[in-house]
């Protein structure tokens, strides 16, 4: 044994990579299971309730009622702003428009981004309102341009946001114009309507909102503005590239709206596909 | 307990709340520096390959409670960081920061293969081909921390012959 022992020794290292190396993997295979993302939540919570009392000394980011009254009321503002445009510009068009549900309805929360784990590849924002003022996982965010993200993970008094630059995030849009659908997701670079096919009514400058076909998400909430049709090499199918209103990369102040997503409409498609046709 | 293990320690939980509060605001077209490293780094220079691959693992695992990411994903790239840092590790060498330029280039380079593992997880799925992923994800972050740390030359002590 101890000559096995010796014989290991000098290549301790590598064996203590492996072993760490490995322990950290299965940390992350274990990540998704229900009784770790509870232990998840409760320890992120519990480190940025740590925030709250740095911040409450500091004093860094003053919170109080009024502010936060206004932001709610500035949100509503230009949410009903954009409604107001979008109707002048597609006064023509009044099926699409009876279809629109009143976006500005649903119920806000006002939140502040605390940290931004976000790169190119992996977007998530941390916001100082959790399950205790309402929020619950699903639910969408915007600021006062457009769509962030959907509510991911939900402590006590804080939760984390995953917004469009998450590769795992994938949303139903339409054009508000022609009323042509597709899934919005983020390519590391650009966010991406991928498989349009390529003589469908999709130009460049066409505004892009939710679909009524969003579980995720409610209708008509801005998304943002094609950029630019890409023919793929076969000339059948176009990728359209989407400038997003909000910038994610200024945001301060979001909006939780406090809506869920359509369970009862996931359960039926997920019914839908198990059904052989 | 070593008294360097106690600074290095402290330094880590301090520069994990700046990295997880503070550097968010200050990314640049969402290249931002991953200053947790600085620690790692010098633990390993300082430390020597062993203790250094040791320390990585904690320090990613206490950065992945803080910030609610995915448990482990900082504990694995932070424990190869350690690992590779740990390479240059030399005994008469008393203070890391000492010959500088050394210490930049390895941070460069340890950063370059940390935030390459960090993000590996989503590369899946993604359009970007791999030159344009390690440029945006890599790269530009690991020039942008080894940037941040020029100032580090001013704590530079006086060697001492071990």
């Amino acid at each position: 044994m101890n000559k096995f022992l010796r014989y290991l020794y000098p290549y301790k290292e590598y064996l203590l990579l492996i072993f760490l190396v490995t322990l950290g993997l299965f940390l992350q295979v274990i990540n998704e299971r229900q009784g770790s993302s509870k232990a998840r939540a409760a320890a992120f919570g519990s480190v940025v309730t740590a925030y709250t009392v740095i911040e409450s000394i500091t004093g860094l980011l003053p919170e109080n009622e009024e502010i936060e009254n206004l932001r709610i009321q500035n949100a509503r503002l230009n949410l009903e702003l954009n409604m107001l445009r979008e109707l002048s510009d597609e006064n023509t068009s009044l099926r699409s428009l009876l279809s629109l549900r009143d976006t500005i309805q649903y119920p806000f929360v006002a939140a502040s981004i605390i940290s931004k784990l976000s790169g190119r590849i992996r977007g998530y924002y941390i916001i100082n309102k959790g399950e205790q003022d309402g929020i619950f996982t699903g639910m969408p965010v915007i600021n006062e341009s457009g769509l962030i993200g959907v509510v991911s993970i939900v402590a006590g008094n804080f939760a984390t946001v995953r917004t469009l630059r998450n590769p795992k995030l994938r949303i139903a849009v339409k054009n508000q114009r022609s009323g042509i659908g597709g899934i919005l997701e983020w390519d590391g670079i650009r966010l991406i309507i991928k498989n349009i096919p390529t003589n469908y009514d999709f130009q460049a400058g066409d505004r892009v909102v939710t679909s009524e076909f969003s579980t995720l998400v409610p209708p008509s909430i801005p998304v943002g503005v094609a950029a630019e049709k890409e023919e793929k090499i076969s000339g059948i199918l176009s990728n359209i590239h989407v400038i997003p209103f909000a910038n994610f990369d200024k945001a301060r102040n979001l909006f939780v709206l406090k809506v869920t997503s359509d369970k009862e409409a996931e359960q039926m498609i997920q019914q839908a596909g198990n059904q052989p046709l | 307990m070593n008294k360097s293990y106690i600074f290095i320690g402290i330094s880590f939980v301090l520069l994990a709340i700046v990295q997880f509060l503070v550097v968010p605001f200050i990314q640049i077209y969402s290249v931002y520096p991953k200053i947790i490293l600085l620690p790692v780094v010098y633990f390993s220079l300082s430390q020597g390959q062993f203790r250094g691959t040791i320390a990585g693992f904690i320090f990613g695992l206490i950065y992945d409670l803080l910030s609610g990411d995915i448990w482990g994903i900082n504990a694995v790239s932070l424990t190869v960081a350690g690992f590779f840092a740990g390479y240059f590790f030399d005994e008469s060498v008393t203070d890391p920061f000492y010959y500088f330029r050394k210490f930049l280039i390895i941070l460069f380079f340890t950063t370059l293969i940390e935030t390459l593992i960090n993000s590996l997880s989503s590369f899946e799925g993604l359009d970007l081909s791999f030159i344009a992923f390690l440029l945006i994800q890599s790269i530009l972050p690991a020039l942008y921390t080894s940037f941040i740390a020029v100032p580090l030359a001013f704590f530079r002590k006086e060697m001492k012959i071990s």
